[in-house]
C-alpha cells in the first residue's frame, strides 16, 4: 500500500514533472493573469497615449449630439463684489454654437453665434443688425467675463492641441498640450488634469505667450445626465487680475434634436 | 440760408394722450397673444406633454438645476426651456445733455429720452414694439401767454419708433414674414451704409450716425440653402427728419443767387402724390456666404429721402434785395447695391457699394420781369447720370482690449451726383478697461477730403475723444468733446465753430 502510494506521489507528468508542479505553475499563472487583468483596469493610461487620452476627452466632453443650456454667470472681481448675468446656450456638435443674453437688461438680446471655420457673428438690438465679427476678437474677453470668446469656442482638444504625457496622479492624469503649428491661439500650452474616472476634465492650467500661468480653469459639480458626463459648474480664475468667472448650468437638455436651421442668423435676430 | 425749418413740436400737445393710448391698444393683444392657455386646456397639455417626454425618454436627457434625480427632472415639463413668453417690457432712460465750447457756451442739445419695448413670443409669433416718450429742447417762452401752453415750458413728444409681428414659417418652413412699423437695416459696414436705402434717415442727432426712421412695411424673407432672399414693400414715401436747427445748414440745401441779397426765402415742399405707383418703396435682396466670406445684392426702387431745390422762383426784387420761393421735390431713385464681410488673417473686412440711378429733374428758375409777369427758364436740378457710394472698412482687436475700426467712405448720404461726392475717413480707437466697465476713446472722428489737388484747402477734421463708465449693471455714464474744423466747401467747415462738451447718462430696465 506504501508502496502504491510512493508510486502515485512520484507519478510523472508530462515532460517528465510532477502533477503538483504542473498544478501550482497552472495557479501561478492564473493569479498572473488575474493581476494583469486588474492591473488593466485600473491603471489604463499605462496603455494610452497623451494623444490617445485627448482623443477621449474629446469624445466624452463632445459626445452629446446637441445640448441646450441655461446658464448663470457670476463675475467675481478681486475685492470679492459679485456681478450676474444670465443667458440660454444652444451647442451642436463641437463646432456650433449660438448664445443669447437675457440678462442683465443692458445686455438683454445681444447674441452671438459661432460657426465652423471661425465664421462668427453678433446681434445687437440696439442695430437691428447682425455684424460678422473676425478672429481678432478671440483674445478679448466674453462680455466682460474672465473666458475670452476662445475658450468659449466648443473646440476638440485633439484637432488645435498636441498631446504630451506629464504624469499620473491620485486620479488624474495630467497631460500637457501644445498648439499645431496652424493653430490659432492666445496661449503657449495648457495643462489637463483629466478624471480617470471618465476621462473628463477636472482643471486646466493656461499659460500666455510668455509662459505664465495666466489662468485657472475648473470643471466641477460633475453629473452623469443620461449616458453623458458633464460638469455644471466651470470656474474661470484670471490669476493676474485676481478674480474669477463662473459658469453654472441651470438647466441642460442633451441630444434635444437641434436643427442646424437654429445655428444661422435667421435665430440669432430672433 | 435753410430752406427747412424745424419740426413743429407743438402738434404733439393734442396727440401724445392718443398715442399713449394706440400704443396701450397696440400691446393689449400682445398680452392676449402671450396669455398662458385656460386652466383646463392648460391641464391637457401638460399630460400631453408628459406623455411625450416620456416617450421621447430614451432620447432626450436632461437636467434642471440640483435635480436628485436626473430621470425624474427629464419628465417634468417645467424642466422645458420655455420657447413662449409672457408680455416682456424693457427699455432705458436715457439723458443728454450738449453745450458748445465757444463763447457764450450755449447748450446745444438737450434730450431726456425714454424707451419703451414691449416683447410677447411664441413659438412661431413674435410681436414688438419701442416707444420713445422724450422731452427734446428747451422750453420756448416768447411772451406770458406762452407761459400756458404747457408743451412750450416742457416740449414732450411720443413717437412709436417700431411696432410689428413676426411670422416664422408663414405659409412654408422656410418663409418668415414681419408686417408693421419696423426698421429694416441693410449693409455690413459701420453705420454709415450707403445699401441702406429704404428706411428714411434720421437726422435729427446728427452725431447719431446711422440712425433711421422706421417705416410701415411688409418683410418676407426666404431661406433657400445657403442663400436667403428678402423682399420688402413700403405702401407710402415718409421723407427724413432733418436735423436740428444749429446743424441743419451742414446738410440741407443751401441757395445763392449771384448779384442777389436773399432777404426773404420760403420753401414749399412736393411731396410724392399719394397713390401706390408715386409713393411706394420696395426693395429685393439677395445673400448668401461663400468661402467664409457674406455677399449680398440688393435692388431698391425708392425715394431721395432729402429734399432737392427743384424750382427757385423769385417773388420780389426790390434793388438787390430779392425774396424767394424755393419748391423741393424728393426724387426718384434706383439703387443697385453689394456688400461683404469676412476676415483676412483675423481681420474684419467689409466693404458696401451702391449705385444710383436717379430720375431726371427739370424745374425751372422765374423772375418777376415788369410788365411780362415771370419769365421762367429751365433749369437741371438732378442730373440722370449714375453714381456710386461706397465704403471700405477694417477692425482688429489687440489683446489688451484696445479696438481699433477705420473706414473709407466716398459719398455721405447728403451728397448727390459723382461731382459732388467727397472721401470721408472715419477712425474709431477705444480701449476697454475694468472688465468693459470702463471705455476710453481717445482717438475718435472723421476727416473729410473735398478735393485732392487742392487738400490744404478742401479738408475737414472731427475729433470725438470720450471716456464712457458703467458704475453698476444696467448703468452707463458717458461724456466727452466734439472739436470740428474745416475749410473749404466741406460739410464740416459750416458747422466747425460749434464745438460742443457732451454728457450722457442712461440707465436700461
Amino acid at each position: 500500500m506504501e508502496k502504491l502510494k510512493k508510486q502515485k506521489k512520484g507519478l510523472p507528468g508530462p515532460w517528465g514533472l510532477s502533477w503538483s508542479w504542473i498544478l501550482a505553475g497552472i495557479i501561478i499563472l492564473l493569479l498572473i493573469l488575474l493581476l494583469a487583468l486588474w492591473a488593466a483596469h485600473v491603471f489604463p493610461a499605462q496603455t494610452l497615449s497623451a494623444e490617445e487620452i485627448l482623443k477621449r476627452v474629446d469624445e466624452v466632453v463632445n459626445a452629446p449630439k446637441d445640448r441646450e443650456a441655461r446658464i448663470k454667470v457670476i463675475i467675481i472681481d478681486s475685492k470679492g463684489k459679485q456681478e450676474i448675468r444670465e443667458m440660454i446656450s444652444y451647442q451642436k456638435g463641437s463646432d456650433r454654437r449660438l448664445v443669447k443674453f437675457t440678462s442683465p437688461a443692458e445686455h438683454r438680446g445681444i447674441g452671438f453665434l459661432s460657426l465652423p471655420n471661425e465664421v462668427m457673428y453678433l446681434y445687437l438690438p440696439a442695430y437691428g443688425r447682425t455684424r460678422r465679427i473676425a478672429s481678432h476678437v478671440k483674445n478679448t474677453k466674453f462680455a466682460g467675463t474672465d473666458f475670452t470668446y476662445e475658450d468659449m469656442e466648443a473646440a476638440r482638444y485633439s484637432e488645435k492641441w498636441v498631446g504630451q504625457w506629464l504624469r499620473e496622479e491620485a486620479d488624474y492624469y495630467v497631460i500637457e498640450l501644445k498648439p499645431k503649428p496652424e493653430t490659432k491661439t492666445q496661449y503657449s500650452r495648457l495643462v489637463m488634469w483629466i478624471r480617470t474616472e471618465n476621462f473628463y476634465p477636472a482643471k486646466i492650467e493656461l499659460y500666455d505667450r510668455a509662459n505664465r500661468l495666466a489662468k485657472l480653469l475648473t470643471l466641477n459639480k460633475m453629473e452623469k445626465i443620461g449616458p453623458y458626463w458633464t460638469s455644471r459648474q466651470m470656474t474661470m480664475e484670471d490669476l493676474k487680475e485676481n478674480r474669477k468667472t463662473i459658469l453654472e448650468l441651470q438647466e441642460i437638455k442633451f441630444d434635444v434634436g437641434l436643427g442646424d436651421e437654429l445655428f444661422t442668423e435667421r435665430f440669432l435676430m430672433r | 440760408m435753410k430752406l427747412c425749418s424745424p419740426k413743429n413740436h407743438s402738434a404733439f400737445k393734442y396727440c401724445h394722450l392718443l398715442l399713449i393710448l394706440a400704443f396701450l391698444f397696440l400691446n393689449y393683444p400682445l398680452s392676449l397673444l402671450a396669455q398662458d392657455d385656460p386652466p383646463v386646456e392648460k391641464e391637457i397639455k401638460k399630460q400631453i406633454d408628459k406623455n411625450e417626454v416620456k416617450n421621447e425618454e430614451v432620447k432626450k436627457f436632461s437636467a434642471k438645476g440640483s435635480p436628485l434625480c436626473p430621470n425624474e427632472a427629464a419628465i417634468s415639463d417645467e424642466n422645458q426651456i420655455k420657447t413662449e413668453s409672457g408680455l416682456n417690457w424693457s427699455g432705458y432712460l436715457s439723458i443728454d445733455h450738449r453745450a458748445f465750447t465757444r463763447s457764450p457756451g450755449n447748450y446745444s442739445f438737450k434730450e431726456y429720452r425714454f424707451e419703451l419695448k414691449a416683447e410677447a413670443k411664441t413659438e412661431k409669433t413674435r410681436l414688438a414694439s419701442t416707444l420713445w416718450v422724450r422731452s427734446l429742447g428747451f422750453s420756448s417762452i416768447r411772451k406770458s401767454a406762452d407761459l400756458f401752453a404747457r408743451e412750450k415750458i416742457v416740449p414732450v413728444e411720443m413717437e412709436i419708433r417700431e411696432a410689428y409681428v413676426d411670422i416664422y414659417g408663414f405659409l412654408f418652413p422656410w418663409l418668415d414674414l414681419r408686417i408693421g412699423r419696423q426698421r429694416i437695416a441693410w449693409g455690413t459696414a459701420d453705420r454709415i451704409n450707403p445699401t441702406d436705402n429704404l428706411n428714411p434717415d434720421d437726422l435729427e442727432d446728427i452725431w447719431d450716425f446711422g440712425r433711421h426712421l422706421s417705416s410701415d412695411a411688409i418683410k418676407a424673407t426666404g431661406y433657400f440653402g445657403p442663400f436667403t432672399l428678402t423682399g420688402v414693400f413700403i405702401p407710402s414715401f415718409s421723407p427724413a427728419s432733418p436735423p436740428l436747427p444749429d446743424w441743419a445748414e451742414a446738410f440741407m440745401p443751401s441757395l445763392e443767387i449771384k448779384g442777389y441779397n436773399l432777404v426773404n426765402l420760403r420753401d414749399e415742399i412736393i411731396l410724392p402724390e399719394s397713390n401706390l405707383k408715386s409713393s411706394s418703396i420696395t426693395g429685393l435682396k439677395l445673400s448668401t456666404n461663400f468661402r467664409g466670406y457674406d455677399f449680398s445684392m440688393s435692388f431698391v426702387r425708392g425715394r431721395d429721402d432729402l429734399p432737392l431745390l427743384r424750382d427757385i422762383v423769385v417773388e420780389k426784387i426790390s434793388g438787390q434785395e430779392i425774396e424767394v420761393l424755393a419748391r423741393l421735390v424728393y426724387p426718384r431713385l434706383n439703387i443697385l447695391g453689394f456688400d461683404l464681410a469676412g476676415a483676412l488673417r483675423g481681420v474684419g473686412l467689409w466693404g458696401e457699394a451702391a449705385i444710383f440711378f436717379p430720375e431726371r429733374i427739370v424745374g425751372e428758375t422765374l423772375f418777376p420781369v415788369p410788365g411780362f409777369g415771370l419769365i421762367g427758364q429751365p433749369r437741371t436740378a438732378l442730373s440722370n447720370k449714375a453714381y456710386t457710394r461706397f465704403v471700405l472698412g477694417a477692425d482688429y482687436t489687440f489683446s489688451p482690449g484696445i479696438y481699433l475700426n477705420g473706414q473709407w467712405a466716398h459719398g455721405f448720404l447728403h451728397e448727390r451726383g459723382s461731382a459732388e461726392l467727397n472721401d470721408y475717413f472715419l477712425f474709431n480707437l477705444e480701449w476697454r478697461l475694468l472688465r468693459d466697465k470702463l471705455k476710453l476713446v481717445p482717438l475718435s472722428g472723421c476727416v473729410q477730403v473735398n478735393e485732392w489737388r487742392n487738400l490744404k484747402n478742401n479738408l475737414a477734421l472731427i475729433l470725438v475723444p470720450s471716456i464712457e463708465y458703467h458704475p453698476v449693471a444696467n448703468t452707463e455714464i458717458r461724456a466727452g468733446l466734439r472739436i470740428l474744423d474745416g475749410r473749404g466747401k466741406t460739410t464740416f467747415a459750416r458747422i466747425k465753430d460749434r464745438d460742443e462738451l457732451f454728457f450722457c447718462f442712461k440707465y436700461s430696465f
